[in-house]
Formats: C-alpha cells, structure tokens, sequence
C-alpha cells in the first residue's frame, strides 16, 4: 500500500520548496520568486539549454535549471555561489562576444564585473546560437530555420545557407530572439531574405496576413478581423450583407 | 462554479464607447481604443453593437495554439491568453471565425477578452444595461420566461375546459 509519491522537496539558497515531480529547476525557483536569468528560455516553448546563463549548482555540480528536473528530495540547489557567479560571469562574457551591443547583456556584463573576449570579436554578429527562433518556428508548425554547423561556424540559417523556402513570413522567430538580431518588416512584409506578398482583405483591402501564413492556419481568403466581426454583426442584427464601399463604416 | 457570458443586448447600446475605453485602460493605462479587446461595431444604414470574444466551446484559437498560450480556465470557460508563452505566429487571429482576437504589434502579443478574471470592466462601464454579465444558466431561464410570457394569452384562451 505505498501512496504514489507526487511532489518533491529541496532547497534552493537555504529556501524550502515542494513542487510536483519533473518541475524543472528553474520553475521551482520561480515559484520561491527567485530570479535566475535566462536569455533563450520561453515559457511557451520547449527548453534547450542553449544560453547556459541559468546555470546553478547542486550536489557540486554545475547543471543548466532549465532543463533540470526535479526528481529526488532533498536536492540542495545553490543560485548564487562563487561557482556559479564565476561559471556564469564566463558565459556572459562569451554571449557578449557574440551580441556586444545588446543591453540586457550588458547590464548582466555590469552585474557580473565582465566584458567582452577581444579575442572573439570577429564572431560579433548579435545572434547568441541560442535557437529560440528555431523552436518558436517548429511550435508554430514550421521547420524553415535550423542551427547549421558547429563551433564558431555555427549559424541559424534555411536549408542551404539559401533563404528559407518554408517560410511562411509569420514573424514569431523574430517576436522571441533575445537580441533582436533577425532583420524583418511587417509591411511590406520580408525576413530572412525573403519578400513575402500580403493577402488583401477581399472586403476593406487592408493587408491580412501572407498567402503562406493563412494556408498554413488552414483559411484561404479571410476577412481581416474588423470586416469579420462587421460581417456577423450585420447578420446577427438581421441587417443585409454589407456593401463594403462605406468607409464610415468599421 | 457557473459560466458566466457577457451578455449583449443591441437595442440598448447608445454607442458612448465607454467599453472600449474601459477595456482598454486595464491593459494599457490608457484610453486606447486601438488596445481593447471588446468593439463597437458601426453600421452605415445606423445603429451599433458592442461585439467580443464568444469564448467558443470548440474554440478555433485554442485548438490551433502550440504552445499554451491560449488555455481554458475549466471552471469559468474562458479561454485568456498568456502573453509570457505567445510567440506572436498569430495563427489564431487568422482562424478566429468572428475577428474578435488581434495581435497588438505594441504589445508583441495576443489579445483577447478573458472577463478581467469574472469582473468585466466593459459591463461595469456600460451605462446603458447593453453589456451585462450573467450567469449562462440564468440567460435562458429568462429566455425561457419571455417566450412562456408571450404563450400567456394563447394558454389562457385554449386551456382545457
């Protein structure tokens, strides 16, 4: 008759938590309103350990909280010992040779009394390899970018070094980059090399979304969102289908 | 716990906006109308309704969400987004069947109406008794009362004798 063990217990910097099993270390943390910083963490997407800014020590061991889980009591998690302040003092001066001009680095830069490796300057293009754009990309129902390469040839980029060709132009990779380095415009809309064409509203004319975008949301030819809600408006009111010559009307 | 619905009632709406201003305001400490997730509908040949989310039970937006930024809160039916887990892909303003979901390019997330948590200011500010919010079991009972109303003269004539 053993009871199906469903939390887990532990300290983190002398503070006791209990939290279900498999929470990872980081939302362990977060519950206790420990801040931990991380830079290629969403909470929406899947955790790939990519920035190691989380990183934290337990058992003497250094290990990246968000992708750690909670498994076995008693776990002693340290947040802020002297090595992980240095371990994590050397992962911003690494992430800031990659983003030299980005200001949460450099705030983490001050906080952590470091700067940049002059040694790795040329590797200074903004992009930190974190593949936060790769995995909003993939959640979104897409898979146009990839992380290509290794080491200091490591790159985002569509098959082929080329301009991705699944692309669909929904912006979602450039919305979660941490440093803003993908280069995009929502109108006309264009990224990663690529100029996209915008569905008109068959209605107003205003510019819905791109052709591949809604194909890939499984509409063809919608209403922008304003001419939907005025079209069942009118027919929830009984009112005739609307001429949607009127601009008076929204 | 019951569902409660944001109940629109057409005729009494005098167009003020103040639902907008009032939507607006909680999210953007501001009045921007731009910002609000309820919308007043104008029609040229006259006339208004304030429209919002339905939150739908076979909700289109929540299906299509991959990563749970769009979830329903099983004890009041409302779907409310959480702007942490969005990655904007804005799949669901494109699915969405009645427009009433938008991406705020400002915000770099999606809004839509969560019933301020089961005290919308939208029916708080409404002056008129166009937006109410009422318990969804109570909506058809009165439904059912006006209707068994309008039988009254018919039942009282042809009643068994």
């Amino acid at each position: 008759m053993s009871q199906a063990i469903t939390k887990v217990t532990g300290t983190i910097d002398g503070r006791g938590f209990s939290v279900p099993i498999g929470t990872t270390l980081l939302e362990a943390a977060k519950s206790l309103g420990l801040t931990i910083p991380t830079l290629c963490h969403h909470p929406g997407l899947p955790a790939d350990g990519n920035c190691r800014l989380c990183l934290v020590e337990t058992g003497g061991k250094l290990v990246a909280s968000c992708l750690f889980p909670l498994r076995t009591d008693g776990e002693a998690i340290l947040t802020q010992s002297p090595m992980v302040l240095e371990a994590r003092a050397f992962t911003v001066r690494l992430l800031l040779s990659r983003a030299p001009e980005d200001p949460r680095l450099l705030e983490l830069a001050r906080e952590y009394g470091t700067g940049p490796d002059p040694r790795l300057a040329d590797g200074a293009d903004g992009c930190l390899r974190c593949g936060l754009c790769v995995r909003a990309c993939r959640a979104s129902g897409t898979e146009a970018i990839a992380l290509v390469g290794r080491g200091r040839e490591r790159k985002v980029t569509g098959p082929f070094f080329e301009p991705p060709i699944d692309c669909v132009g929904c912006l979602a990779c450039a919305r979660v980059c941490p440093t803003g380095f993908i280069d995009f415009s929502e109108l006309p809309r264009s990224i990663w090399g690529r100029d996209f064409d915008l569905r008109p509203c068959p209605q107003c004319g205003r510019p819905v979304g791109t052709p591949e975008e809604l194909r890939r949301a499984g509409v063809e030819n919608p209403l922008c969102p304003s001419c939907r809600r005025l079209s069942y408006s009118r027919s929830l009111m009984g009112l005739p289908e609307a001429s949607f010559s009127n601009p008076g009307e929204r | 716990m019951t569902h409660k619905t944001i109940q629109v009632t057409p005729s009494r709406c005098i167009g003020c906006l103040n639902c907008e201003l009032a939507c607006a305001s909680r999210d953007w400490g501001q009045y921007f109308p731009a910002g609000s997730k309820i919308n007043l509908v104008f029609f040229k040949d006259g006339g208004q309704v304030p429209v919002t989310c339905f939150q739908c039970d076979e909700a289109p937006c929540l299906k299509v969400c991959q990563t749970g930024a769009l979830a329903r809160n099983e004890l009041t039916g409302v779907i409310a987004s959480d702007p942490d887990r969005c990655v904007g892909c804005r799949t669901c303003v494109s699915v969405c069947p009645f427009g009433n979901i938008n991406y705020s390019k400002a915000g770099r997330r999606v809004e839509k109406c969560d019933q301020c948590q089961g005290q919308p200011r939208c029916a708080a500010a409404c002056p008129s008794g166009a937006l109410t919010f009422v318990d969804d079991a109570k909506l058809v009972q009165a439904r059912r009362r006006a209707y068994a109303e309008s039988l009254k003269s018919v039942a009282s004539t042809e009643g068994p004798k």
